[in-house]
């Protein structure tokens, strides 16, 4: 009796701790409450105490001298090294102490090993990371890195100093997610900063139209496809002025070639391919010193993010002999992406041009082994990739084939017998043998005095494209489309090519002296929001579709502005107008039957009929001009939105929906399919507004705050980490690019006086990547606010001029 | 009573040192020996669990006074809204469980060996 009692008890007390100290027991959700509460590791030990940040000295292994980092008070780090390795080694160690869970994260995502943290649920978007070969890509820019003596270096001291701070962790430190999700950090590597980057290439230019594009042309017919989706907006204001010539021999790219037959049979059904997201982008712009008050020029830069905490963004000033630079860093990466140095400042925008192209591969044999190809026939290769799922036993093992264009992404499983879609995009393609590759060109902006050295640095720079802004305090302006771009012929890449015919490859690369660039142009400023680089004079074809309101309203307001004020480009960045609203609101109230509205559809006009197109946060009127623009978009092209669920089909842009809407109100277009009657753009209008009143009626108007809810979400979307429905205002057509999860993630100006610089900045989010930090998210208010910080740019570790939070003095174990 | 209170204070410290070394659970072996010394099963039982309830609620109190209940604050939420007070007392009351289970099983362990 006793030892039955006995083993009971030990039965049920050993059964208690097992379930407090295992994740997820019996399949629920709960983490190991053990683990989690105990304050001696669990999650007690990441509150960290308010105000306190006491100065440290550590000895670490792997740096070659003392280097001291100086936090202020909104603990940014400033990096005081003797040499740029241990600059990279310090800011390598501060990163991880702010954001390791972060880094791990974005890598694991991007490399497809989340599912062996997570499990079956991150199973399916590990599947396809592994069939993107986004590793076999990092791991051959990697190799073409380590032949640039600087990158190398700089990468690896990066790398030296994250594992530095990794290995003095104890299980109490780990950061606050592992403990939640029940794994624990590792060492990191090389080849995961590069994977980082591939992340970044991935969010900003994989976005490819050539399965919508074919589908929506093979739907609509050729020439009505031709009507709705011209390539070139005649309203459109591009990034390089029309004063730029282009003095130079364009390379001829071969005729067109058309695809076979037999692949065109239908649509393509593949449609599990997710999209980054559309319509959203960024803003830089610089103007020179003939159009500023102080006879300055002066930069600005906001770019447009998915919007996270931690931040994208991590701010830190890195000081050494060969560069005193300030910025924001990528966490992952060494080096200052945006920012500036003692002499000139820069920045970035993303660059819309395609290069992401997809072939019909037209198998030569049952088994899918061989492919056809001029001719004859070609053998594809095969890449296991094993992938680790948490609660399984055995490892999920698949085998990824790739074909010369590069992996079949869609598997061989696709859903026709015939043909298979290979993927051939730029960041994957081999790197060609250079001097130095991307990350020496932020190395090589960090050390830039002037115009020249901007030059230079850019060369190194393939992918992803982006439009580099720059200024100098010797008062020169520029902005450089700067990237690795195919030569297409007209309209190649548009649509899906055939994969057996050589000459559908790219046409070679535009030769660097042939890429759109502009130094000071007359007008007195450059700036680009993601638009068209050029106008049509330019002898390359561009493929990019982006709505250009935002290009077009920054370059009109940079025109009319003058005697120009740090201020008012602060206001331009927080500016809330949507110029694409100025333009659609007349031509919608000039469409609209009046006389067939009653008394509260007449109200409901009275208050648009007013408003100004800024999407004010408190307002209705913007909630209620979207509903309506919207709704009579869906109206007017049923003939394509009817399809979104089976297929994936091109949206008409917004310009040329207005320009119909204006110009052509009885296009064929505008007639509803469902009914006998032939409507034109007044009937949907009409239509629309009065479902768009209907729905007033029942429910009252909603604020723009509500309906927009701008928010930061936590990267693994645990709400309680939080901030959503922020009082912002702004619309993904308005300069203050604010749309629910996306938006502005780092505003920055810079004044480059002669006398030094002066700069100021914000982004939504915090230092620390820690929930239990104070720092975790001080920044996002006022962001929404529009409130900036002056950064500190210090001019050494003994710099006063503002106080100091506390100081870490780094030295050499060891030897 | 002089041999209570130092057991007592031994045992306290033991819930404190040891998980700095050890997994957190080694506070369970503290109880367990603890048990197993013990005159009474009550003893057994109250004082190895009231002790760790009390360590552990002042433990997380300590960390979560200089943090102003920001982090319990979230992390109560992520268990539907519970305060930063309330988790430190339900932080102290599973330390209560933990300890009072595993000094009680000590002790039965010791009946069980000395009544062979």
């Amino acid at each position: 009796m006793r030892f039955l009692t006995l083993g009971l008890l030990t039965l049920l007390s050993v059964g208690l701790l097992w379930v407090l100290d295992t994740h997820n027991p019996f399949g629920s959700p709960l983490p190991a409450m053990g683990r989690l509460l105990n304050p001696a590791t669990g999650f007690w030990a990441n509150a960290e105490a308010q105000g306190v940040f006491p100065d440290q000295k550590l000895q670490l292994p792997g740096l070659k001298k003392p280097v001291d980092l100086v936090f202020d008070e909104r603990r940014v780090p400033h990096i005081f090294a003797t040499n740029a390795e241990d600059a990279f080694f310090a800011q390598g160690y501060i990163t991880a102490y702010n954001r390791l869970w972060q880094m791990d994260m974005s890598t694991r995502k991007v490399s497809g090993r989340l599912a062996e943290v997570v499990g079956e649920r991150a199973l399916a978007s590990d599947l396809l990371q592994r069939r993107k070969g986004i590793v076999k890509a990092a791991e051959n820019l990697l190799k073409a890195w380590e032949t640039s003596p600087d990158e190398i270096k700089g990468l690896n001291a990066y790398v030296a100093g994250v594992n530095a701070y990794i290995n003095t962790l104890k299980p109490a430190q780990y950061p606050l997610e592992y403990k939640l999700m029940g794994f624990k950090p590792e060492p990191w590597t090389a080849l995961r900063s590069v994977l980082f980057f591939k992340a970044m290439a991935e969010d900003l230019c994989a976005r490819n139209e050539d399965l919508a594009a074919t589908n929506t042309r093979t739907i609509l017919g050729e020439e009505r496809f031709r009507d709705l989706f011209p390539e070139y907006n005649p309203k459109q204001s591009p990034i390089i002025p029309s004063e730029v010539k282009w003095n130079f021999a364009p390379i001829q790219p071969q005729p067109r070639v058309e695809m076979a037959e037999s692949i065109l049979s239908g649509l393509f059904p593949d449609k599990n391919i997710p999209q980054p997201f559309e319509g959203i982008g960024s803003n830089n712009w610089a103007v020179g010193p003939q159009k500023t008050l102080n006879g300055n020029p002066i930069l600005c830069n906001d770019p447009h993010l998915g919007l996270t905490l931690p931040s994208i963004w991590f701010e830190i000033q890195l000081q050494c002999p060969d560069f005193n630079a300030y910025g924001v860093s990528l966490p992952g990466l060494p080096g200052v992406i945006i920012g500036f140095n003692e002499n000139v400042a820069w920045g970035e925008t993303n660059v819309g041009q395609d290069v992401l192209d997809w072939y019909a591969i037209k198998w030569a044999d049952k088994d899918k082994q061989t492919y056809h190809f001029d001719g004859g026939t070609r053998q594809v290769e095969t890449r296991e990739e094993t992938i680790q799922v948490k609660g399984r036993k055995e490892p999920v093992k698949i085998q990824v084939k790739y074909t010369h264009w590069g992996p079949l992404v869609f598997g061989d499983s696709t859903n026709s017998p015939y043909y298979s879609l290979a993927m051939h995009w730029l960041p994957s393609e081999d790197p060609e043998k250079r001097d130095h590759y991307e990350m020496a060109s932020f190395l090589g902006l960090m050390k830039a005095k002037n115009y020249a050295d901007y030059d230079a640095a850019l060369t190194g720079y393939d992918a992803p494209a982006q439009n580099f802004v720059f200024a100098a305090r010797d008062g020169d302006i520029a902005l450089k489309v700067n990237g690795k771009f195919p030569i297409k012929r007209k309209e190649q890449g548009r649509f899906i090519q055939d994969g057996s015919l050589s000459s559908n490859a790219w046409q070679g690369y535009i030769p660097r002296d042939q890429i759109p660039q502009v130094r000071n142009p007359s007008r007195g400023f450059v700036a680009s929001a993601n638009q068209h680089s050029t106008d049509e004079t330019y002898p390359y074809y561009y493929n990019g579709g982006f709505d250009d309101y935002r290009g077009r309203f920054i370059n009109r307001s940079l025109e009319a502005m003058d005697s120009i004020t740090v201020k008012d480009l602060m206001a331009l960045q927080n500016n809330p107008h949507s110029l694409q609203a100025e333009e659609a609101l007349p031509l919608l109230l000039k469409l609209l039957p009046r006389d067939q509205l009653n008394a509260q559809e007449k109200s409901v006009l009275k208050k648009l009929e007013k408003w100004d197109g800024n999407y004010q946060h408190q307002k209705t009127e913007p909630g209620i001009f979207q509903a309506w623009f919207d709704s009579t978009y869906v109206l007017s092209f049923d003939e394509i939105t009817r399809w979104r669920d089976s297929v994936e089909v091109l949206s008409v842009e917004s310009w040329r929906f207005l320009d119909l809407l204006d110009k052509t109100p009885n296009h064929d277009i505008f007639d509803w399919q469902k009914t006998k009657k032939t409507e034109t753009a007044a009937d949907l209008v009409l239509s629309a507004f009065q479902k768009v009143c209907k729905d007033l009626s029942k429910t009252p108007a909603q604020t723009w705050r509500s309906l927009n809810n701008a928010s930061v979400n936590h990267l693994a979307r645990i709400p309680a980490f939080s901030r959503t429905n922020l009082p912002i205002s702004g619309h993904a057509q308005a300069p203050n690019a604010i749309r629910n999860g996306h938006g502005p993630s780092w505003r920055m100006v810079v004044e480059l006086g002669k006398d030094g610089i002066k700069a100021w900045g914000v982004y939504p989010g915090g230092t620390s990547g820690n929930p239990g930090s104070p720092f975790y998210d001080h920044m996002v208010d006022q962001w929404a606010k529009g409130e900036y910080n002056e950064l500190f740019f210090m001019r050494n570790a003994q710099d006063t001029r503002k106080a100091q939070q506390s100081v870490w003095s780094f030295s050499p174990k060891g030897r | 009573m002089i041999k209570n209170i130092l057991s007592n204070l031994a045992l306290a410290l033991a819930y404190v040192v040891l998980p700095l070394f050890l997994p957190w659970w080694s506070v369970a072996i503290a109880a367990l020996v603890f048990g197993y010394l013990a005159t009474t099963g009550l003893r057994a039982f109250s004082s190895a669990s009231s002790i760790l309830a009390l360590m552990w609620g002042m433990w997380a109190q300590r960390h979560n006074a200089p943090n102003a209940g920001l982090l319990a604050g979230k992390i109560g939420a992520l268990f539907g809204g519970i305060s930063d007070v309330e988790l430190v007392l339900i932080t102290a009351a599973l330390g209560g469980l933990i300890g009072g289970m595993f000094g009680y099983l000590g002790y039965s362990f010791r009946q069980v060996m000395s009544k062979r």
